[in-house]
């Protein structure tokens, strides 16, 4: 096990590795000069020369990615050049925000999908398997940048039940963790009701039935609990997913969090707020990874053994 | 004779053209994409005005009987936007999926057929693009280069390709090992020739499949970088481009400029979507 931990670990540092090479690079693919773009025709020469040396730019490619890596091993992002805080400060801001509505988008989409692909795979062939099929299809296809607006249209304005944007109480986390959590929801269902059928086919389902456990009790008990394995591999894998689909959630719903960070850096040509909100994206979406490898291989020792 | 000795004498195409023929998602899918062509080939003759006459008396004018789907925040027509957006739109999906899976094509054919280092490094390249999730490079790179038709193209393909190589690798690490292709080796038959007639020709099947869920994923993608702001600003409006108006507006004001380009990329999706389940379910030989 701990040969497996090591080994997933040492294929870690040539990826990241690549993701701070790509994110140190990006600012060479601004066209023109960056610092021109960044401050503007109307500066000096010196003030040019003095945010060039901030940047890094006055020195060798490899050794501003040298540099860029020392820091960020460090933990430090550099420094915005529009808020006049470290990047580090901003993203730790900003990350709550953006955590809460991904664990409420989670929550949103087990409760829909868990129960939705159970019933699905029970039913199988049915109207209600149809029919879950069919939200499993559409939801994948359904917009977040549509279904957000649509949501706000339905419950905020024309019934106002719901507030229409900004973090505040519980009820303002209900229409963008739905909004976030279909689509993952439609993904779920989907992977639920394939996971049961499988299962359902199992000896040990068939020996329940015969000592005459209940249905209830062989669905819930026999077959979900050994069917949420990969329901499980796949909730880990689609986490990042979730984090960085909350750049869109979060304009549409004016949210405080890494995604409209991200999208104001990106405004206001903030270029080191750029790179540190792309890094910490990347950088969670590998360790999540990482972890989801780990914990399955817990619970499988093939996946070990097959590595 | 017993319906599987009638099977039996069905050739494999015929089975996979009875397949298809047969399954309500492969019509409806290809129902809505033909649809789709004849709108975008027909758009100077179906739209009611021409593009480039905005009213800014009209401006997010709703839907009414001069402008039947209303009009967009300069006062320009929303069904003829629709209309040649669906020229702009099929082109940037259909270019982008061609150039990023014509890249991840060779790079997985070389990759699985040569594996050893080659295929190590490649593997760890592919490692490092997948390791920004969902929209993010995409976003990154045509915020930097600045947001133009060919910018967003480029960076949706730079972000998509890894999923073609991963793909393609794997089924040619595979096929490399399969009788018809040890044989053709053991007759003299070069690299080139190996992977040119005899393996690629064995990928096209889970290819096609892969080609029409990556279209649903770029114009997914095209409208949500033009939702953000950074959308081709240097041609006719996509669909993503009406969306993005869309969010410049407070969403009761004009609720018909985010709903109607909504409502065609999901009608759009859902038909890529069912036409590519229906082809995995036609090609799959063990179905």
């Amino acid at each position: 096990m701990f040969g497996f931990i090591l080994k997933r670990l040492g294929s870690l540092i040539p990826v990241s590795l690549g993701v701070l090479l790509i994110v140190v690079g990006m600012i060479h693919f601004v066209p023109g000069d960056p610092v021109d773009i960044i401050l503007g025709d109307m500066a000096t020469a010196e003030d040019k020369l003095a945010l060039r040396h901030e940047l890094g730019l006055d020195q060798p490619l490899f050794q501003q990615t040298a540099t860029y890596v020392s820091h960020a091993v460090r933990g430090d992002l550099g420094q915005s050049l529009v808020y006049q805080k470290s990047v580090n400060e901003l993203i730790m801001q900003r990350l709550p925000a953006t955590m809460r509505l991904a664990v409420a988008s989670l929550i949103v989409a087990l409760l829909i999908s868990v129960p939705l692909g159970i019933l699905a795979a029970v039913f199988q062939g049915t109207k209600i398997d149809f029919a879950a099929m069919s939200f499993a299809v559409s939801g994948v296809a359904v917009p977040t940048f549509w279904l957000g607006p649509l949501l706000i249209l339905l419950f905020s304005v024309e019934l106002g039940w719901l507030p229409v944007s900004e973090m505040g109480d519980w009820k303002s986390f209900i229409l963008p963790a739905f909004t976030m959590g279909t689509p993952l929801a439609a993904a779920l269902s989907r992977i639920t009701r394939n996971s049961m059928l499988d299962t359902l086919k199992e000896d040990f389902v068939r020996t329940a039935r015969a000592k005459g456990c209940s249905e209830s009790r062989v669905i819930l008990k026999h077959t979900f609990r050994n069917a949420s394995l990969p329901l499980v591999t796949v909730v880990g894998l689609q986490f990042g997913v979730l984090m960085a689909g909350a750049i869109i959630t979060e304009k549409v719903f004016d949210w405080p969090g890494l995604g409209s960070l991200l999208v104001e850096g990106i405004n206001t040509r903030d270029y080191p707020v750029v790179q540190g909100c792309v890094l910490f994206f990347s950088m969670s979406y590998l360790i999540v990874n990482l972890l989801t490898d780990i914990t399955y291989s817990l619970v499988d020792p093939r996946i070990r053994l097959s590595t | 004779m017993t319906t599987q000795a009638l099977a039996a004498h069905i050739s494999p195409s015929q089975r996979v053209r009875q397949k298809l023929y047969t399954n309500a998602r492969f019509w409806i899918g290809a129902t809505i994409l033909t649809v789709t062509f004849i709108v975008a080939v027909l758009a100077p003759i179906l739209a009611p005005f021409e593009l480039g006459n905005a009213d800014l008396l009209e401006r997010l004018c709703a839907p009414n009987a001069t402008h039947l789907l209303g009009c967009d925040i300069e006062g320009e027509d929303v069904l003829s936007i629709m209309l040649f957006g669906t020229r702009v739109s099929l082109y940037v999906a259909f270019l982008t999926v061609i150039i990023s899976m014509a890249f991840g094509t060779v790079v997985g054919l070389i990759s699985g057929y040569w594996r050893g280092w080659v295929d190590s490094v490649i593997m760890r390249i592919v490692d490092i693009f997948m390791a920004f999730p969902g929209i993010l490079l995409a976003l990154t790179l045509t915020a930097i280069i600045g947001p133009s038709l060919y910018t967003i193209i480029f960076a949706i393909a730079v972000s998509g390709w890894t999923s073609t190589a991963r793909l393609v690798r794997g089924q040619v690490l595979s096929i490399r090992e399969r009788e018809f292709v040890q044989a053709s080796r053991a007759l003299g038959a070069q690299s080139g020739r190996l992977i040119w007639k005899h393996i690629f020709p064995s990928i096209l099947t889970p290819l096609i499949v892969h080609a029409s869920f990556s279209l649903s994923s770029v114009i997914i993608v095209e409208a949500g970088l033009s939702f953000l702001g950074f959308g081709a600003r240097d041609s006719v409006l996509t669909w993503g481009g009406l969306l993005g108006q869309a969010s410049q507006v407070e969403v009761d004001l004009a609720p018909h400029l985010a709903l109607i380009p909504g409502i065609a990329i999901f009608v759009l999706v859902v038909g890529l979507n069912f036409l590519g389940d229906a082809l995995r379910d036609a090609l799959d030989p063990k179905g």
